[in-house]
């Protein structure tokens, strides 16, 4: 990761630019404000750590202009300041800096804070990605609008409420249900291997054209099952391939790729296929209009113990309420929606 | 000797320092290559804005050995150079004189200090 430290006094640039190399980072440094800024502009800098007072520009109209520029990528900003600035901390804080180190630290100090700075980064980096390819992936299936962010949104309804009940609070935590909202929208990645003939085909699919279609849940799940393998360190592509894989399996084992049944089908798959199906429902399909809440959940409470899991039917019942609250505010035009993918009447896409 | 609040502080610190070099001493010895050169540059600094009665080039220049006086674990110089920034920034220049006298024996110790550690310093 790039960092540039930005600092007039030579024993504490010394210490920084020592002490990140050492700690493998990538270090560039500016002795003033107005020398990073153009490093700024030029770079793909993550992390700036600045120092408070400076000649030419100061710590603080650094960060300013930080904030003002709106880079593509966000960028951290840790201030140093003296110990007894403390103060001043509220003017940092105004000014859009995301930490403070007081001089003089120790090594330490300095990893802990350039360690959370970086997780932050990465997680922002690692959410853009996927909702960026999700997105792509959809750019080509006109039909779903906001589907992608509705979708998220239930999923975390339902993960939320699971993390609350005995059943479910060792499995769900909110790093869970974090990673759930950051990977729900690849469910559907693998149709970028569906052929546009099908994908966009407006009617009803023939049967053997619905046979295609359905590959879409086996394609994504292989694609993040090897992404996996060469990240095995990354769990949420853990999770991504699990979701992409099994949203469309069924609670009885009547579901597809595989035909998994009950605790068989990965967790995630089985909170993804409620949601799914949710805003499936509750949207507008060129062979249906769009349900209301109410006969929606008819559907879905029919659903109960057969196509879904009976705890998270029940997770649903609990928070209807936020459903109703996010179908309507991420609702769309209705006119938006075009073409459609006809996949079965309780199916979602 | 003058007689200053610094009698309480430390001239040096080398504990302070090497643990946040991590025990390095090659990377303690080098910080203190690099501090004395420019402090000792600094110093003079002081010196002609002074004479030019440059109260902001003072207070930047104070601030700054402050700062690196604070990093090396020299907590006395750390000190003096924070008066003289005080001063410069209330624009009582008639008393940055004895300060910088002052700040110039804590050199002194600090030196001597640093001389009795067996760290002693190429540039000085
Ligand atoms: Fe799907």
């Amino acid at each position: 990761m790039k960092i540039l430290v930005v600092e007039d006094d030579p024993v504490c640039t010394e210490m920084l630019d020592y002490f990140l190399r050492q700690s493998g980072y990538d270090v560039t440094l500016a002795a003033n404000g107005r020398e990073a800024f153009d490093l700024l502009r030029d770079g793909d800098f993550r992390v700036v750590i600045s120092d408070w007072e400076m000649p030419e520009m100061s710590g603080l109209e650094l960060c300013r202009r930080i904030r003002n520029r709106q880079f593509s990528e966000y960028v951290y900003v840790i201030l140093l300041t003296c110990r007894e600035g403390r103060g001043d901390m509220v003017a940092g804080l105004n000014a859009g800096a995301d930490d403070f180190l007081t001089k003089p630290f120790q090594p330490d100090e300095l990893n802990l804070r350039v360690g959370a700075a970086e997780r932050i980064v990465k997680l922002e980096s690692r959410d853009l990605l996927i909702f960026s390819l999700a997105k792509l992936a959809e750019s080509r299936d006109p039909e779903t609008g906001a589907h992608l962010e509705r979708m998220r949104e239930y999923c975390r309804i339902l993960g939320d409420q699971l993390s609350k009940t005995p059943e479910f609070r060792d499995r769900v935590d909110a790093d869970f249900v974090r990673t759930l909202y950051q990977t729900s929208p690849l469910h559907d990645i693998g149709k970028v291997g569906v052929p546009d003939a099908i994908l966009l085909k407006p009617g009803r699919l023939a049967p053997e054209e619905f046979e295609i279609m359905k590959q879409h849940a086996a394609i994504g799940g292989r694609t993040l099952d090897a992404a996996l393998q060469a990240h095995p360190r990354a769990e949420y592509l853990r999770l991504a391939r699990d979701i992409a894989w099994s949203h469309h399996e069924r609670y009885d084992g009547k579901g597809y790729p595989r035909g998994l049944a009950g605790d068989e089908i990965p967790l995630a798959g089985r909170i993804v296929a409620v949601a799914d199906v949710y805003d499936a429902l509750t949207t507008r399909r060129v062979y249906k209009p769009a349900f209301s809440h109410e006969k929606a959940k008819a559907i879905i409470l029919d659903g109960r113990g057969t196509q879904f899991d009976p705890s998270i039917i029940d997770a649903f019942l609990a928070r209807e309420d936020d459903f109703i609250t996010v179908k309507e505010s991420l609702s769309e035009a209705p006119d938006e929606e075009m073409a459609a993918i006809p996949l079965g009447p309780v199916s979602a896409g | 000797m003058t007689v200053g609040e610094s009698k309480t502080r430390r001239s040096f610190e080398p504990e302070e320092l090497l643990s946040r070099c991590v025990g390095n001493l090659d990377f303690a010895q080098h910080l203190l290559n690099l501090f004395t050169a420019r402090f000792v540059n600094d110093l003079d600094q002081l010196e002609q804005h002074l004479q030019l009665g440059d109260a902001d080039g003072l207070m930047r220049v104070a601030h700054t050995m402050k700062g690196a006086s604070a990093n090396i674990a020299a907590p006395g110089l750390q000190e003096q150079a924070g008066r003289i920034e005080e001063l410069a920034r209330d624009h009582r220049l008639d008393q940055i004189s004895t300060r910088l006298a002052l700040l110039r024996d804590e050199w002194a110790r600090f030196s001597e200090a640093l001389a009795a550690t067996g760290l002693p310093c190429e540039e000085t």
